[in-house]
Formats: structure tokens, C-alpha cells, sequence
């Protein structure tokens, strides 16, 4: 049974140092060459309301020069203000740019713009140090590459998740890859002796590789599409191969996978109802694999989660 | 063990390489916590949480509990941040520290005798990722989500381990729907503080597991109880991978119940389906 504490309370008699020693070891690191106070830029639109937006940062080094780093351009406002307010965003942007490079002191010439406290930061030139703090501070960034980027992640096929998958397992482990990976369909009989070729990219039966001595086998596909009809075709079809295999497969230490690409929350195309959706019928599809003993179903937006687990059928 | 080859990182103060932000708003700054960036020796440019521990004499184990409960989390593959170190914080660098602190604050204390002090550090989840701390609330849609994430026998079991006896709500961040991280391991064995003694280490002792209560209310379903036994049944092969760098930091800062501490630890890792069968009531 656990006791009570019978110290005296904290702050009684309690003296504050630190243990002798406790970095002697601490990989040498040296002292970054570059030091000074940064400071936060914020946009305050409304007056009234006071809401605050970070904009952009600032950074006096130690020789007192002054270094800004602000928003390319105000096109984030133009959901919340219109195109009025984002050319009004733009023009005030453009003009407090301006304004500190020729003015060497960290003062805002508009009550729309406020510097936040300073505070030490130190690095190896002011570059970096304005870059990773701008990294870190601003997030109102919208620019036509990151939509781009955006937009070709809506949707990825079966064929490029394989793609991607078995690249990292041939580049991790190539000699299980070389023992798993199948590029044709597998041809397998039924009980009435009918033969079915079942798409099993990953597929091995020779009894003695494995720890277990049995066939693995398995499959990849994707649900990372926006349709309804490719995303269940595709589920579909990697749950009843998976079925099929593991109904003739009747010996007692085959073991089986089906991984499934899923789109991580937050995507873009993908808001929750999309994402509820996806969810829905990753469920259905793959309900009746689930109720099989010896065939594990892996769902993950993370490819190489996927190819993971996928090298754990090789053990 | 080479310094390099730990899971958890020492950086000296040299590494410090800025402020970022305060962000302990609340319990009077018992344990002060800010946002800081380091230059990291693996990892390079890092962003953290740094927390800051009193000493008391030796008698505060936050920062011994901090590593114990991330080394597990590593072991047991609990999602957690992805790195964890201790750094050496240089006191004077932290932003208006008089004003932010109150008056008797143990900080004042130790900025007479010293220029820096140990922090234990995590690298940040949320930011541009927009990972969410959980608020500290018992409204349903909160509990029913917890409840549907993947991991929560698994984090569940590792506390069990540990005898971790605060993770409520606000010790999760959420990384998308169903879908969470543990942070905070400052509590273990007493849920009043930091600061345990070896006559409260018991090993066969049902600790608070405060997941299974909040989440579950200790009555998991079948398949969950299940799931953790079986969890639990590997705890002890995961323990061999983290056993000699927790030897390490456990001879570091407990020099004198660094042998009890361990014992504790290693007889509950043991016996940890044991406990998880005794608190379900499963002991079939």
C-alpha cells in the first residue's frame, strides 16, 4: 500500500543547485556566432477589435543592424476582407517593408502594425536566424506552390502507392523484398479445383523462409481517392483477393496483410466529411478480412507505416 | 554508452539558441515551461518545450520521471514527440524571467547561485502541424474521441508500467481525429507532486491510472482488456532495448535510490499483465 509523503513541503528547507557534472559529457557544441533579440511583427486589421495576426519578424543583431523578414503578400486576408482588404494588406505590407530597410530601428510607423517583446536568439548568420523564426511565427503563408503541392495529393492511386512502397522496401531491405515482392497475379485453385489469379503483390510460399513455416501473402491498395466509386473499386478488389487467398490458403501458418493508403486528417480535398466517408468504407471493405485469424488489415496515410508493417510478414 | 548512441540528448548551454515564448499560463508557474530552439548534435535546428524542475534537494524526481516515462514511450512505441533531451538552460536568456515569475518562486532562488539549470526538453508536435494540446474537460465528444484512438491500450498498459498517475486530458495532444500523443511524464507514483520516496515504490501496487478512469472508467471493453494484456506481455523484451541507457540517468540523478528505482521499475515491467489483470478483474 502506498504511504503518505512526510517531507517537509516544498520550498522548506529545500536548497536550489544543480548536480555537479550533469552536462560534463554533452557533445561539444560551439556557441553560435551570430546573437541578438528578435521580435514578432503583428498586424492588428480592425482597431477596434484588437485581433492579431503575425506577419513577419524581426531580428536586431548585435551590431544593432536591423533585419526583417514579412509576408510576401497579403493574400491570406482575402478570405476574411475581400479584395479590397487584401489590396489594402498588400499596399501596408509593401510600405512597412520599405519602411525598415531604410529606417535602422525597430519602430512601426502604423498602429496597424505592432512589434511584439524581444527576446535572445543567436545562430549561424542572420539569414538563418530570420528564416527559421519566420518559419516558426507566420503561418498566414499563401502562395501558389503550396496549392500546387496541395492539389497532387487529392488523389493517389494503388499503382503509386505500390510504386512508392516497394521502392522503400527495396531500398531498406532488399533481401526481403527480393523474397516478397510479385509483380503477376498469383494463381491458386479453389476446392472444385478452379483456378483464380488473385492480385497478391506480396507473395511467398516456400515453407521454410519464415519462422512459422507458411505462405505470406498480401496485398496494397489505396483509399485515397476523392470518388466514391475508384476508392470502394479499389477496396473492394484488395479485400476479396485477400478473402480468396486466405480461404485456399487452409494450411495452418500462412499469414496475410492488406494495407491500405488512407488520406491523413487535414489534407487538403479532404474535409471531415470526406475524411468520415473514407473511414466508412475503409470499415466496410474490410470488415470481413478483419474476421479472419491470420491476416492482419493496416491502415495508415504513411507509406512507410505501411511498408513497416509489411516487412513484419517476412519474420 | 556513448553520448551520441542515447535516445535522450545532453545539450550544454552553447546549444541554447533562442527564446521562443513562454507558455505555462497557469499553476502559478510552479514549473516554468517555454518554447525554445536548440542546435541539437543529431538532429540540428530543433523547436522544444523545455520544463523547468526545482531541485529541493534532490528530493524533486521530475526530471528523472520525465526521462523514465519517454524512455518507455519509446520502447513501448507510444506516440510521443519525436525527441526528447536534457539541455542546459542559460537563465539569463529567458525573456523578462523576473516579471514572469512570481515573488518566492524556487527560480529566484537558484538565479542567485547559478547561471543555468537542467531543462527537460521535447520537440514540439504542434505548431504548423496544428496539433492541439487537449483541454483539461469531461465533455463527451473529448472522451469519445480518446476512446477510438488506436493507441490508447497501449498507452494505458505503459502507465500501468510506470506508475504514471497524472496523464489527464491535457497530458495528450491531438494530432488529427482518433489520433493522439502523450507528453508529460513529471508524475509518477504520487499524484500530489514531482516528489516521491522509496517507502511509496510498491511494485504489485494498483497506482491511479488516470486514462483508464477518465477514458473508461476502469471497465475497458473485453477486446480492449485483451489488447493490453497482450501489449503487456512484450513490455518486457521492449524494457531489454531502453534497460541500460535508463541505468545511465537513473545512477545520474539518483545517486543514492537509483537501485530502488530500478528494482521498482523492473519488477512492475515483469509483472505489468499481472496488474493489468488484477485491475480488470481478468485473472483468467
Amino acid at each position: 500500500m502506498v504511504t503518505q509523503e512526510t517531507l517537509p513541503a516544498p520550498g522548506l528547507m529545500a536548497e536550489e543547485y544543480v548536480p555537479d557534472g550533469l552536462f560534463d559529457d554533452a557533445p561539444a557544441i560551439k556557441d553560435a556566432p551570430v546573437t541578438g533579440h528578435w521580435f514578432p511583427i503583428r498586424l492588428t486589421p480592425d482597431l477596434a477589435t484588437g485581433e492579431m495576426f503575425n506577419v513577419g519578424v524581426g531580428f536586431i543583431d548585435d551590431t544593432g543592424q536591423l533585419h526583417t523578414k514579412l509576408l510576401e503578400n497579403a493574400n491570406a486576408f482575402k478570405c476574411i476582407y475581400g479584395q479590397a482588404g487584401q489590396e489594402n494588406f498588400n499596399f501596408l505590407l509593401t510600405i512597412i517593408k520599405q519602411h525598415f530597410s531604410q529606417v535602422n530601428v525597430p519602430i512601426s510607423p502604423s498602429p496597424h502594425i505592432r512589434l511584439g517583446p524581444q527576446a535572445f536568439v543567436s545562430g549561424s548568420h542572420p539569414e538563418s536566424i530570420i528564416k527559421n523564426l519566420y518559419d516558426t511565427m507566420v503561418s498566414l503563408r499563401c502562395d501558389d506552390e503550396s496549392s500546387s503541392v496541395a492539389a497532387s495529393q487529392i488523389a493517389i492511386s494503388t499503382e503509386t502507392v505500390r510504386k512508392r512502397l516497394f521502392g522503400l522496401m527495396k531500398k531498406e531491405a532488399p533481401k526481403i523484398y527480393e523474397r516478397l515482392h510479385r509483380e503477376t497475379p498469383v494463381r491458386l485453385f479453389d476446392k472444385q479445383q478452379n483456378p483464380l489469379l488473385l492480385d497478391l503483390p506480396i507473395w511467398n510460399e516456400h515453407p521454410d523462409l519464415y519462422h512459422s513455416k507458411g505462405t505470406r501473402f498480401g496485398t496494397i491498395v489505396s483509399a485515397h481517392y476523392r470518388d466514391k466509386v475508384y476508392r470502394n473499386y479499389n477496396l473492394d478488389g484488395g479485400s476479396l483477393n485477400i478473402l480468396n487467398a486466405a480461404m485456399i490458403l487452409s494450411e495452418k501458418n500462412v499469414e496475410g496483410g492488406l494495407f491500405i493508403l488512407r488520406p491523413a486528417e487535414g489534407t487538403t480535398g479532404y474535409d471531415s466529411q470526406m475524411i468520415t466517408a473514407v473511414e466508412n468504407d475503409i470499415d466496410r471493405a474490410v470488415w470481413a478480412v478483419q474476421q479472419r485469424k491470420n491476416v492482419k488489415v493496416i491502415v495508415s496515410p504513411d507509406v512507410h507505416r505501411l511498408m513497416h508493417a509489411s516487412l513484419e510478414l517476412a519474420s | 554508452m556513448t553520448t551520441t548512441g542515447r535516445i535522450i540528448q545532453k545539450i550544454a548551454s552553447p546549444g541554447f539558441r533562442g527564446f521562443i515564448a513562454w507558455t505555462d499560463e497557469d499553476d502559478g508557474h510552479q514549473n516554468p515551461v517555454f518554447i525554445a530552439s536548440f542546435e541539437h548534435p543529431v538532429e540540428g535546428y530543433i523547436e522544444a518545450y523545455v520544463k523547468l524542475y526545482p531541485h529541493q534537494n534532490g528530493l524533486n524526481r521530475g526530471l528523472v520521471n520525465e526521462i523514465t516515462g519517454y524512455l518507455y514511450g519509446h520502447a513501448l512505441q507510444v506516440p510521443q514527440p519525436d525527441h526528447a533531451f536534457l539541455a542546459e538552460i542559460p537563465l539569463n536568456r529567458l525573456r523578462n524571467i523576473d516579471q514572469h515569475l512570481p515573488t518566492g518562486h524556487w527560480l529566484h532562488g537558484a538565479l542567485k547561485t547559478t547561471n543555468t539549470w537542467p531543462g527537460f526538453c521535447s520537440s514540439r508536435l504542434d505548431g504548423k502541424s496544428a496539433a492541439v494540446h487537449v483541454p483539461d474537460t469531461e465533455i463527451y465528444a473529448v472522451r469519445e474521441d480518446i476512446a477510438a484512438w488506436g493507441d490508447l491500450p497501449r498507452a494505458v498498459a505503459m502507465d500501468e508500467n510506470i506508475a504514471h498517475v497524472d496523464r489527464h486530458f491535457n497530458n495528450l495532444i491531438r494530432l488529427g481525429r482518433k489520433k493522439y500523443a502523450v507528453i508529460d511524464n513529471g508524475r509518477l507514483v504520487n499524484g500530489n507532486s514531482e516528489r516521491w520516496t522509496c517507502d511509496m515504490l510498491d511494485p504489485s501496487a494498483l497506482y491511479r491510472n488516470r486514462l483508464s478512469e477518465h477514458v473508461w472508467a476502469h471497465r475497458p471493453a473485453d477486446e480492449t482488456i485483451s489488447a493490453m494484456i497482450d501489449f503487456a506481455q512484450r513490455h518486457q523484451a521492449a524494457f531489454a532495448t531502453i534497460k541500460q541507457e535508463l541505468e545511465y540517468w537513473l545512477r545520474l540523478l539518483l545517486p543514492k535510490e537509483h537501485a530502488d528505482f530500478n528494482s521498482f521499475l523492473s519488477s512492475r515491467t515483469e509483472s505489468v499483465e499481472w496488474l493489468l489483470r488484477k485491475r480488470y478483474q481478468r485473472l483468467v
